[in-house]
């Protein structure tokens, strides 16, 4: 067993862990924050992601034991005082997601790249940089449109 | 690049809700026109079984769509209404697969037309040219 302690959604967990448990098993079957997907396993569809230490990383290809000291912000830690995030509610004025399955991973990418690229984006790169983002319901127009106005909004 | 669809969903109740269910059609069709391909080996054994080795299309492969209809009341139902689910999967790889026979000039194009596909479609048009000739 190895011991984690970090930071998630502004709350100090510790946790007793295989030292081969996934960061996305931690948040998930030890933490029950389900809202992190897992689509693939591997790196492929991008539902896993969620910000360490600010930066999106997909979480089913990082070791629990890796994120130690580490600060975790999840889907659940967006939303604050009972209001959505900017980027959540563009999502849903949007029509941004159809089953929802790829929409936390989807919002928390956003939100990255919005903090590293800044308020005004054009569609050609929120495309590029959705590369490591699968949806199969979308066709990701509503997606694309979506994160172009939750950036306008998160000023 | 440009891409238009329009079909005819009878009365339409939700049209962001239809138009989503058309681009996300589009893009299966996209999909299976140009990356997806189903492989198995010859003892049955799918080798495409995750998304390292079955190409799902991403963001950058798509254009915004442009969608539209027409409206004919459907005379089998009160509500006058059609079914709209994926329906842009079905018109998505004809139009994409038309396109590409059309620029190599010949019809022995398989799906999914991978670069690689298209690269000896080309050749054998150029088979064809030079046998023509
Ligand atoms: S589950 Fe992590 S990238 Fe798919
Ligand atoms: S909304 Fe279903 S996978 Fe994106």
């Amino acid at each position: 067993m190895a011991s984690v302690t970090l930071t998630v959604n502004g709350r100090t967990v510790s946790a007793d862990v295989d030292p081969r448990t996934l960061l996305v098993q931690l948040l998930r079957e030890h933490l029950h924050l389900t809202g992190t997907h897992v689509g693939c396993d591997t790196s492929q569809c991008g539902a896993c992601v969620v910000h360490v230490n600010g930066r999106a990383v997909k979480s089913c290809t990082l070791l629990a034991v890796q994120a130690d000291g580490a600060k975790v912000v999840t889907i659940e830690g967006l939303a604050a005082n009972g209001k959505l995030h900017p980027m959540q509610e563009a999502f849903r004025e949007n029509h941004g997601l159809q089953c929802g399955f790829c929409t936390p991973g989807m919002i928390m990418t956003a939100v990255e790249l919005v903090n590293r690229k800044g308020n005004n984006l054009d569609e050609h790169t929120i495309r590029e940089e959705l590369e490591g983002n699968l949806c199969r319901c979308t066709g990701y127009h509503n997606i694309v449109k979506a994160i172009a106005a939750g950036a306008k909004a998160m000023r | 690049m440009k891409w238009t669809a329009i079909d005819d969903f009878g009365i339409v109740i939700n049209p962001m809700i239809v138009e989503g269910q058309v681009h996300g059609g589009i893009a299966q069709g996209v999909g299976q026109a140009l990356l997806e391909g189903a492989v198995y080996d010859k003892h049955g054994q799918l080798v495409t079984g995750s998304y390292m080795d079955y190409c799902m299309p991403r963001a950058d492969n798509l254009p915004s769509f442009n969608v539209d209809y027409v409206v004919t009341k459907c005379p089998s139902n009160p509500l006058g209404i059609k079914g709209c689910g994926e329906a842009g999967a079905i018109a998505a790889p004809v139009a994409v697969v038309n396109a590409i026979t059309n620029a190599v000039g010949h019809e022995d194009v398989p799906m999914p037309a991978t670069p690689q596909a298209v690269w000896a479609a080309v050749q054998k048009s150029a088979k064809l040219r030079k046998a023509a000739e």
